[in-house]
């Protein structure tokens, strides 16, 4: 576990990540030069928003690998990786889908397209409220991480399955061009974007630590708080 | 350029509730940390 | 290894003659079956040209919904009456019990299904009972009743109870659903089972991949 020092470490050198890839994102990439010129600007939103949808993906993966861990060795501590990656994995999908929405719209000129990311992604924040619910209805602690727990490992899995789905049944009712050919990654774009996907990961670290940190002290509180009423 | 706008707006929000609501549990369990050490204090 | 059998198929047996008995639960769900398909004629009556265009979802929705009801029963039951303790006891792997409910789930969604595919023949004048088409929703009715089991066993166990399922269920089941979906409409349309062999092996692969995962964590499940 990190020490509160190294904590602050990790914290600066996330937001400082962070900074310096909207600088790249905004300043430094070139403009989208296939593209019609009023949307030019809004094509910077993919600097953004496929690292969301990225670690989105990665926090749930982080989850299903706890809720295994879990189960395997009943350890509180799995328990508490996998509910914190998913408050953090929920932000993330919520971020990804709503500015994959906006990027619809001047891309196509629709709010909404069934494309497969897009779907899934809201399908993924589906499966993440499926997991606070079911953890929301539990009272008893144990019981409430195994079946979270369980309950993560099919959500995870699920989710290429429904991918595939989705992306074959799109090729039957072709219904958008994809999207990468048309606000796609041209020349000299690909820093700004892979420093951006590295910022992102890195905030995805720091929040998760932090995260887990608060919930280890929480943790500590109710053991505590049992240990005294007991006596 | 509003689109822009929206979008980064979005994700930034995003991250600050998580940032905001990681603060508020903080806080919240360290006052809990501090009554607790009082209780125990007192029964000793 | 026989001792398994012999629980899988006791567990089995006992929720069939229950529901035998009292015909409880078949009876809810055919009535509600047989509801939404008037719901659903009714639906599409005015809006559409061709009404047969909706039966692959109306077929599908109305199945997935029907099943949800007939889930709860599994362990509802048990919980109430506390009989689960009893079965537990038992000196063989868990997975037993999740295997014997798990058949009588699909025994009891199968003879629903039996119960709407008339009734769709009938409301919305579609070839439906058909060899290909029958195989398809035989092994979606598998893996539905593979997750739809191992989900009931956890919502029950919660405040929320049998209403948390459909949130458990619904997103986890999609492939199931969306590869029904689009082999029915192939198959009403006149094509061949073959042309479909991708979406055929997605749903192969979610029952085995799921009846699997449920194998390995069922235990986990029940464990007091």
């Amino acid at each position: 576990m990190k020490s509160s020092r190294s904590l602050l470490v990790l914290n600066t050198v996330a937001a400082v990540a962070i900074l310096i890839a909207v600088y790249l994102a905004l300043v430094q990439a070139p403009e989208a030069t296939n593209v019609v010129e009023e949307i030019r600007p809004a094509q910077r939103i993919i600097y953004f928003h496929v690292p969301s949808a990225w670690i989105s993906m990665v926090a749930f993966f982080v989850t299903f690998i706890a809720s295994i861990l879990y189960l395997r060795t009943n350890n509180v501590r799995w328990d508490i990786w996998a509910y914190s990656a998913a408050e953090i994995g929920i932000g993330f999908t919520i971020a990804a889908t709503v500015s994959g929405s906006i990027w619809a719209k001047p891309a196509w000129n629709t709010w909404w397209t069934w494309d497969p990311r897009l779907t899934t992604y809201t399908i993924v924040l589906l499966l993440f409220i499926a997991y606070f619910m079911l953890r929301g209805a539990i009272d008893e602690p144990g019981r409430r991480a195994r079946f979270a727990a369980v309950y993560g490992i099919f959500a995870f899995l699920s989710v290429p399955l429904t991918f595939m789905s989705i992306r074959w049944w799109n090729t039957i009712h072709p219904v958008i061009i994809d999207p990468s050919a048309e606000f796609g990654l041209g020349p000299g774009m690909s820093t700004a974007f892979f420093f951006s996907l590295f910022a992102f990961t890195i905030l995805f670290v720091d929040l998760l630590a932090n995260r887990i940190m608060v919930a280890w002290d929480e943790e500590r509180v109710a053991a505590l708080r049992e240990a005294l009423t007991a006596n | 350029m509003t689109y822009l706008a929206a979008a980064y707006g979005v994700i930034w929000l995003v991250v600050f509730i998580l940032v905001f609501s990681m603060r508020r549990r903080q806080e919240k369990v360290v006052e809990q940390l501090e009554t607790l050490e009082e209780i125990i204090n007192e029964k000793q | 290894m026989k001792r398994y059998f012999q629980v899988v198929w006791a567990v089995l047996w006992k929720d069939l003659r229950i529901e035998l008995r009292t015909k409880d639960v078949f009876t809810s769900m055919a009535v509600f079956a047989a509801l939404a398909l008037l719901i659903f004629n009714f639906a599409f009556e005015l809006r559409i040209p061709d009404k047969s265009m909706v039966v692959p979802g109306v077929l599908w929705v109305t199945i997935a919904f029907a099943g949800v009801l007939g889930l709860g029963r599994a362990f509802i039951s048990e919980k109430d009456r506390g009989s689960l303790a009893g079965l537990l006891l038992a000196p063989v792997d868990r997975s037993a019990i999740y295997f014997g409910k798990m058949l009588a789930s699909l025994i009891f969604i199968l003879v629903v299904e039996a119960f709407i595919l008339p009734l769709i023949v009938v409301f919305f004048n579609v070839p439906l009972i058909t060899a290909p088409l029958l195989l398809i929703l035989l092994l979606g009715t598998i893996g539905f009743a593979a997750v739809g089991t191992i989900f009931s066993a956890l919502a029950v166990n919660t405040r929320a109870r049998e209403v948390l399922l459909p949130v458990l269920l619904f997103p986890v089941l999609l492939p199931l659903l969306i590869a029904g979906i689009r082999t029915t409409i192939g198959l009403l349309e006149g094509q061949s089972l073959a042309e479909h062999a991708n979406w055929l092996q997605l749903i192969v692969f979610f029952d085995i991949l799921f009846l699997v995962v449920a194998f390995l964590t069922f235990d986990y499940v029940v464990e007091e």
